[in-house]
């Protein structure tokens, strides 16, 4: 979308001048002084109390469908701003305007009655955010069935793990019908299925929603963010598209503890070098990792079936064996078996791994084939494809494997079946260092200048 | 009508977990009243030797049941005084984290101590009518004023809420001044036991008022009734407390938040 037609579109959030501060009495004594001049006179005088300004002058303007990331340290205002958009919290000063109906994961599970069953918790909830009695049935069957909790949703909240409680938290904002999702820090939810479950329903809210995103996770937030402030000693320090705004502020941040090793913005001093004399060859050990494989394929999750049906998918050794655990490294083989029920001209296997953040970590699919023609499918027959590759290594935590079977070329393609997180990869790293990706066989040599003053 | 919905929940969630897991529920929404309607009969119709020659023969010696009404009454204002003397601090939790007023929260917990109440009220009405009879007067002025002192609790829980808020101590001097208010009043003996001088003194407790009159009504209906003089000033209180409550509480909200 470019500028033009973004500033065609309403405003969903509006914040002019905005600012709070809340006040700490000196005493009971002034506490009550303070709201008898208030009551009588209508003014507050700052005898009474002392002023601690948490949000000052701010400047916003959310469209319809737009999505803002908030980045900033611990207290620096970013949940305040949101429980103020959430109007949980009043703004002490300037305005606010909110166009449309929001709901906030400000904190996920806030306001549950552990005693009380889960369905009771959302029925209360349901109440709370006004969803008309027409429509609360059809609402619980959803959120039943998003969370995941099955039977569980009878059984009282205080008996859930943490993982259950927020995925019923989650379940119930997502079903709230808001025009504007407020969200705190709170996509560390449940295991790797949900998450990634959580993350597609962001992304498709994003299509039409608008959507105030406060994190830590800064790819988290550029993934989903167009736009993102930072909020330093509650001003916007910064504002802008979220990559450089989120590179400012980890400058900022590791500038902060680490003051040494940000480039200070002077060059060093110039020196020319005369010889190398290497000092030392490294082969840098792998940081291999412990890979459990989920053992059955979930083949529950996702859309289409009614041309093809994925019926099995399965990462296995070169041998054909089935595997249940690996290390990173080796090379293994990911088998996609569909059946086809209808001829289909120019079919394409393919699958994506993404991490719990749903950050897609690699994907291939037959389509980046230049050497053979399109293939064809028989209608009642089942077709196999089986990738070949080297596993990369990967930091610890849950990845998952989507599957898919598509028809079409690389300009125009469609999906014919489309499974979700059949399998699930739990990785158990070691010692795993940065990044999203480990290196396999890496060797270093140190060399030593021998340096001439120029 | 979603805030009354709202409220309703708040009352009915509060209800259930005041019962659940106990091994007769909703049974203790009767056994309570009782009990201490049994402890008490016994205590000062027994030891004290208290009457309420004052009613009427028919009335004299029945203690519990001239009791009754005024134990509810007196266990639902302190109730509602305590649950809005606590509810800013009680209430945080979910006030700062959802989008939900303190103001609903306290009548969702007005209400809740409202149910209770009215059963017990309906129930002992049944019971003054099987002994003594029912008269459309008698139960028309008890239904009204069972009806006007639950406004008026309405009204104290939310002044209760304004002064707790400003003052901590209020949660600490409202233990205290419970036992005056059950003391200084006829809920457990007749006015007229006092010295003459004290009599009016008992007055001062707003809650004297509104026994007299639902005993008015359920035992001596036949007896003319001054609406003028015994209905309209308590109904002119309980508007005013109501009014008042609701005003202040709008104010500190206002007060606290911006």
């Amino acid at each position: 979308m470019n500028d033009h037609a973004i500033y065609q579109l309403p405003v969903a959030v509006e914040a002019r001048n905005l600012g709070k501060s809340y006040r700490k009495h000196k005493s009971s004594v002034a506490r009550i002084m303070d709201f008898a001049n208030y009551l009588l006179r209508g003014r507050r005088s700052s005898r009474f109390f002392e002023t601690s300004h948490v949000l000052r002058d701010i400047e916003l303007a959310v469209r319809e469908g737009r999505s803002l990331g908030i980045i900033g340290q611990n207290g620096c205002g970013k949940s305040t701003l949101l429980k103020m958009v959430a109007s949980i919290i009043s703004p002490t000063s300037g305005t606010l305007k909110v166009n449309g109906r929001v709901a906030s994961i400000i904190e996920l599970g806030a306001g549950f009655n552990f005693e009380d069953t889960g369905l009771q918790n959302i029925y209360s909830y349901l109440t709370m955010y006004a969803i008309p009695s027409a429509a609360i049935q059809e609402k619980v069957r959803q959120i039943i069935e998003f969370s995941g909790l099955g039977e569980k949703i009878s059984a009282p909240v205080k008996s859930y793990s943490s993982g259950m409680v927020v995925r019923l938290a989650f379940a119930i904002i997502a079903h709230l019908d808001a025009d504007i999702l407020l969200v705190d820090e709170a996509l560390a939810v449940g295991d790797a299925v949900f998450s990634q479950k959580c993350m597609r329903f962001i992304q498709t809210f994003k299509q039409h929603g608008t959507i105030l995103f406060v994190s830590h996770d800064l790819n988290a937030l550029q993934a989903i963010c167009d736009e993102v402030i930072w909020l330093h000693d509650g001003v916007i320090r910064a504002r802008g598209p979220a990559r450089p705004v989120c590179d400012a502020y980890l400058e900022f941040t590791l500038s902060a503890d680490y003051p040494d090793l940000v480039p200070q913005g002077h060059a060093l001093p110039q020196k020319l070098p005369s010889s190398l004399t290497t000092i030392a060859e490294m082969t840098l050990d792998a940081p291999t990792a412990r890979v459990e494989i989920s053992p059955e394929p979930d083949l529950s999750r996702g859309f289409g079936g009614s041309k093809a049906e994925i019926v099995d998918v399965a990462l296995r050794s070169i041998t054909g064996k089935e595997i249940g655990v690996l290390k990173g490294g080796e090379t293994v083989e990911l088998a996609i078996r569909a059946q086809v029920k209808v001829e289909v001209s120019s079919p394409i296997f393919g699958f994506i791994v993404k991490n719990s953040r749903g950050v897609e970590i690699f994907a291939e699919n037959t389509l980046h084939d230049l050497q053979n023609g399109p293939l064809y499918f028989e209608a009642g027959v089942q077709y196999e494809a089986v990738f070949r590759f080297s596993f990369p290594i990967l930091p610890s935590g849950d990845y998952t494997v989507t599957a898919a079977v598509g028809e079409g070329d690389f300009y125009q393609h469609k999906q014919l079946i489309w499974r979700h997180d059949v399998l699930v990869l739990r990785v158990a790293s070691e010692r795993f260092r940065y990044g999203l990706i480990g290196l396999n066989d890496t060797r270093v040599s140190v060399y030593r200048h021998e340096m001439e003053l120029g | 009508m979603q805030k009354l919905k709202l409220v309703i929940m708040l009352a009915k969630n509060e209800l259930r977990g005041r019962y659940r897991g106990t091994l007769i529920g909703k049974l203790w929404l009767f056994v309570t009243p009782l009990v201490t309607l049994v402890l008490y009969s016994l205590v000062f119709s027994n030891i004290f030797k208290a009457r309420w020659e004052f009613l009427g023969a028919n009335v004299y010696t029945n203690y519990a049941i001239v009791l009754f009404p005024g134990l509810m009454m007196y266990q639902l204002m302190m109730d509602v005084l305590g649950k809005g003397g606590g509810a800013y601090d009680a209430y945080a939790p979910l006030t700062t984290k959802l989008n939900i007023s303190t103001r609903d929260l306290i009548l969702g917990g007005v209400l809740a101590s409202l149910i209770p109440f009215w059963a017990a009220i309906a129930i002992w009405y049944l019971g003054v009518s099987v002994l003594f009879g029912l008269t459309p007067r008698g139960g028309t002025l008890v239904l009204l004023i069972a009806f006007v002192f639950s406004i008026f609790c309405v009204g104290l829980a939310f002044l209760s809420t304004v002064i707790g808020a400003l003052l901590k101590d209020w949660l600490q001097f409202l233990g205290i001044i419970s036992m005056g208010l059950l003391f200084i009043s006829p809920i457990l003996y007749p006015t007229e036991h006092l010295p003459a001088a004290l009599q009016n003194f008992v007055y001062l407790n707003p809650l004297s008022h509104f026994i007299d009159i639902i005993r008015h009504g359920a035992f001596q209906p036949d007896i003319p009734f001054s609406l003028l003089t015994s209905l309209l000033p308590v109904l002119g209180a309980t508007i005013a407390v109501l009014v008042v409550g609701i005003w202040l509480e709008h104010v500190l909200g206002r007060f606290t938040h911006e």
